[in-house]
């Protein structure tokens, strides 16, 4: 697959139970630890999502994210968008989520960075009224 | 079908139920919710293809969440791929297919997750907003999907919610 990097580890004990979020294959009784590349190098994520997030301003307030396995333990990215008041009462909440998803989407592409790509929303002041570090 | 559709307005009113301090069993309990009204709606509508009335909710139960979250997932990467081709499809009913089958498998894609976390990750803290912005897109997806039911694209994609058959 085009555009797509892995990088190889072997851990040497059997501690790669917690190697989490590593994928592991089994073969000849090594373990072989596998990820996609942006697990252990981010920048490309980051100036995509920087991207992103200046094309969508002032919808768009800020881009946090994490990386993680989804519950099938695929590697994935958890992209948490605060939207302004504004773009909330403006517009069907819907067609907002989807037009950032589709910018975010253009700029990062995460299907070519080997992840699959989630989307939260939660608006400017609700974010405010209850502070979540995960948020900010 | 008026179960999905309930479902959906069941969500809502769980995420409406306390106006000025969500419970976050309610928030949860709604996400749960609109998750089931898309599993509930694609496995109805791919049931209806079965000619015996009478066995399609046995038939229902043949449908995975793993499975179908496979078909999904590789359908909407499938569209994403070519929505956003260089040069990019004309203008016309086929992109219109395109983006509304994108819609479809988006929504059950991400609905999917998010009922994961809500359903088993008691550290996870929600927003209303983040619960409703999921309502609406499932509701949208809704939408779409009664603009393509008939098409050959979206039978072919209900189709494969039930897995490959090749597979173990």
């Amino acid at each position: 697959m085009r555009g797509l990097r892995w990088s190889i580890a072997k851990p040497r004990h059997r501690i790669w139970r917690l190697c989490w979020p590593l994928r592991i294959n089994l073969r000849d009784n090594e373990f072989m630890a596998i990820l996609p590349y942006v697990y252990t190098n981010p920048a490309q994520l980051d100036s995509g999502i920087q991207r992103a997030a200046q094309a969508l301003a002032p919808d768009v307030v800020r881009i946090r994210y994490n990386l993680d396995d989804d519950w099938t333990g695929d590697p994935s990215v958890f992209f948490r968008i605060v939207i302004s008041d504004e773009a909330v009462r403006a517009r069907r909440l819907a067609e907002t989520a989807e037009r950032i998803m589709d910018g975010i989407g253009k700029e990062v592409r995460p299907e070519e960075l080997g992840i699959h790509a989630y989307y939260n929303f939660a608006s400017l002041s609700e974010v405010t009224k209850a502070p979540n570090p995960a948020w900010m | 079908m008026p179960y999905p559709g309930d479902l959906i307005e069941q969500a809502r009113h769980l995420a409406k139920r306390e106006p000025k301090r969500p419970r976050h069993a309610s928030l949860r309990r709604s996400v749960s919710t609109v998750y089931y009204a898309i599993f509930h709606l694609l496995v109805s509508e791919a049931t209806l293809n079965w000619k015996r009335a009478d066995q399609r909710p046995l038939l229902a139960r043949f449908f995975e969440h793993g499975k179908m979250r496979s078909a999904s997932e590789k359908l909407r990467a499938d569209c994403s791929r070519l929505i956003n081709s260089k040069p990019p499809p004309a203008h016309g009913a086929e992109l219109d297919r395109l983006h509304h089958l994108h819609r479809v498998a988006n929504a059950f894609f991400l609905a999917q997750q998010q009922r994961h976390i809500a359903d088993y990750d008691s550290a996870r803290t929600w927003y209303r907003s983040e619960v409703l912005s999921l309502i609406d897109l499932v509701e949208l997806a809704f939408q779409s999907w009664r603009d393509i039911r008939e098409e050959p694209e979206a039978q072919a994609y209900l189709f494969s919610l039930l897995g490959n058959p090749k597979a173990n």
